[in-house]
């Protein structure tokens, strides 16, 4: 073996450089001293100033996303997960042919499905007069629509390897279907529960191709806020903010990770 | 405890019968064993049973009470899976109170039950732990524990012991047995295992595509086996085709496809007819010389295998067919190549008539 290259190890270590570099570049460009409009890399002295600069918009788009984020990942949770039983114990024929359609959000792009979420809620809103565009309602049903299937599709990959005797184990034990739900197939798809509502949260949280149609002004998302800003008015306190959700998304994988296990976060996970 | 009956119960899937009209009764307090080949119907009758499938017709009866419409959390049936189904989620004690707490049992009469369990399968003090970090018997037995919690009417299991290995699951069908015998819980398990079938059943119940071929003790399938599927299903047996050749008062004539002129009991079909002799290798004698026995044939030894305090001998008959005689490993015996004459008496052999089947060669079968 000695002196022998693997080359299947070179390129794993080139794979991982090349996923890990522009994290680097941003975590370290946030820290450059200097009073840049452009990305300075590798950074020329280390300073927390920018952190500081961080607008009050930026906040407030922060706190719209999470808000956003955490309301589609709990409804794209309860919804795909009683999906996701109804199609995988439903004894009728055709269940490809439903799972086939609950991934046909993923196939549409997404400036499509905001242009087309954009014109449905004019004819809502035309029609019965409730305007889906003020609020956060308009978008979240939105980015439920684009995180349903991930949702749909987890809960169901962990149910069709459930052990079919357990429930029935728990209903000759006198158990009703509640609560053989809630103690016995809850526990065993939480693992997949627990992906589809992060899969819902990290879909939401980094979408700016629906969110623009449908998120502008106050209302505005951080992702949005940030692509627009980028546009028109660069500011090293933008990368302080592109930081700061690396690291949050880090600490969140990895709670993720530690809860659900990471097989069930990683492959598969974002088409 | 309560007795079960199956009245014409029948399962169709998709036009093709899993089960079809299959009744039977069983006692209260009895331990009855479904035993057949793969694919025969066990499991979904067992099912059916439990409630988990509907019978496509029949009717279920359970203690007297018409079950066939009831769901299986409210049939007081007490269920043991194949691969256990214990909740990897829970502990042991929580998994043997499962049924407790469902029944809003209180919290300290649920604990109460639960170590009585715990200590009639021999896992005092194992409550804690995880069912994971149990070996696959311990699995068994909290298997077991649970489906006992409840005081259940009936107790089903299917296949329980076929995921332990060999020394295990003789342990474990002596502890059932022994268990069953205690509780006196009406059981009903279902194996394609005979010698566990005989081990554990008062009654077996045999299966075919479907059907009851059999329903008795282990002695009576193995002396009077009601057809040629449950003779060679049960025991080892040698099969020898033949055709009537005489009928008489005190039995009948058979001249045998293996050559020769044999006596049988009774009077079975016509002159004329097919039939099969069914043999099972310790009715037969084996000698150098003809050994007193009504009914001879001579051939020579092709195998001799010892096993202990018997022996078989497998016997090339002059027609070309193999007989497979066991005999007490203290008889003289022969040896491999040596002529031998085998004989019978005409109530060691049971005769089941053939259709309009072609002669066929007498083998023997496992
Ligand atoms: N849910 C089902 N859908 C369609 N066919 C089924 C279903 N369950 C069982 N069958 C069929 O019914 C027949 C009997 O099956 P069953 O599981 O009762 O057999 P078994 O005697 O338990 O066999 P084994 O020893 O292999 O467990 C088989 O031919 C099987 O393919
Ligand atoms: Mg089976």
């Amino acid at each position: 073996m000695t002196g022998r290259i693997r080359w299947s190890s070179v390129v794993a270590a080139a794979t991982i450089l090349f996923l890990l570099g522009p994290f680097v570049v941003i975590l370290g460009a946030s820290f450059d001293t200097g009073d840049n409009y452009h990305v300075q890399f590798p950074p020329r002295g280390f300073t927390l100033a920018w952190f500081g600069q961080i607008s009050p918009k930026y906040v407030q788009a922060a706190w719209t996303s999470l808000v956003v984020g955490l309301a589609v990942a709990v409804l794209a949770g309860v919804i795909g997960t009683a999906a996701a039983l109804g199609i995988v114990r439903s004894r009728i024929g055709g269940k490809e042919a439903f799972q086939a359609f609950f991934r046909l959000p993923v196939q549409i792009p997404l400036v499509v499905t905001g242009a087309v979420f954009l014109q449905f809620y004019y004819y809502v809103s035309a029609l019965t007069g409730l305007d889906l565009l003020r609020g956060l309602a308009g978008l979240i049903l939105a980015h439920l629509f684009i995180a349903l299937p991930y949702c749909v599709g987890s809960v169901s990959s962990v149910l069709v390897r459930m052990n079919p005797s357990l429930e029935e184990a728990a209903q000759s034990l006198g158990a009703t279907h509640w609560s053989t739900f809630r103690r016995v197939t809850l526990p065993a798809i939480r693992p997949g529960v627990a992906a589809g509502m992060f899969y819902a949260f990290i879909v939401s949280f980094g979408d700016v191709p629906v969110a623009i149609f449908l998120a502008a002004g106050d209302a505005a998302t951080l992702p949005v806020r940030i692509f627009q800003d980028m546009q028109f008015d660069f500011q090293p306190s933008m990368l302080a903010v592109s930081s700061l959700i690396v690291i949050v998304s880090a600490a969140l994988i990895l709670a993720v990770q530690r809860f659900a296990g990471l097989d069930m976060v990683l492959p598969g996970g974002r088409r | 405890m309560a007795s079960v009956s199956l009245r014409s119960v029948s399962k169709a899937y998709a036009g093709t019968a899993a089960v079809s009209d299959v009744s039977l009764e069983v006692a209260e307090g009895e331990f009855v064993v479904l035993l057949g080949p793969s694919g025969c119907g066990k499991t979904t009758t067992l099912r059916m049973v439990a409630g988990f499938v509907q019978p496509s017709a029949g009717s279920i009866l359970i203690g007297g009470d018409d079950v066939t419409a009831v769901p299986p959390r409210a049939r007081n049936i007490g269920m043991v899976f194949q691969s256990y189904a214990l909740f990897p989620n829970m502990s042991v004690a929580e998994n043997i109170g499962f049924g407790l707490r469902e029944r809003r049992v209180p919290a300290d009469q649920a604990k109460r039950r639960v170590d009585e369990l715990l200590e009639l399968v021999q896992l005092s003090g194992r409550g804690g732990a995880s069912v994971e970090e149990l070996s696959g018997g311990q699995q068994q037995r909290v298997a077991l524990a649970r489906a006992l919690a409840i005081r259940p009417r009936l107790l089903l299991m299917d296949e329980p012991l076929g995921a332990l290995d060999l020394k295990l699951r003789e342990s474990m069908q002596i502890e059932l047995h022994r268990l069953q015998r205690d509780l006196k819980i009406t059981t009903i398990l279902v194996t394609h295992d005979q010698q566990e079938a005989m081990s554990l059943a008062d009654r077996i119940v045999i299966m075919k595509d479907g059907r009851i071929q059999q329903v008795g003790s282990s002695q009576e399938l193995y002396d009077r086996p009601a057809n040629r599927f449950v003779a060679e299903f049960i025991g080892k047996n040698n099969l020898l085709r033949g055709r009537v050749v005489d009928t008489g008062a005190e039995g009948s004539a058979v001249r045998l496809a293996e050559g020769g002129v044999v006596r049988i009991l009774g009077v079975v079909g016509r002159v004329g007819d097919f039939v099969d002799l069914s043999i099972r290798p310790e009715s037969i004698l084996l000698g150098t010389t003809p050994l007193g026995a009504a009914n001879v044939l001579t051939g020579t030894v092709q195998d001799r295998r010892f096993l202990g305090n018997i022996v078989h001998y497998f016997v090339k008959t002059a027609s070309g067919g193999t007989i497979l005689v066991e005999r007490p490993a203290v008889d003289p015996g022969a040896a491999p190549g040596e002529p031998v004459a085998i004989s019978w008496e005409p109530d060691g052999a049971v005769v089941f008539p053939v259709g309009e089947a072609s002669p066929g060669r007498g083998a023997p079968t496992a």
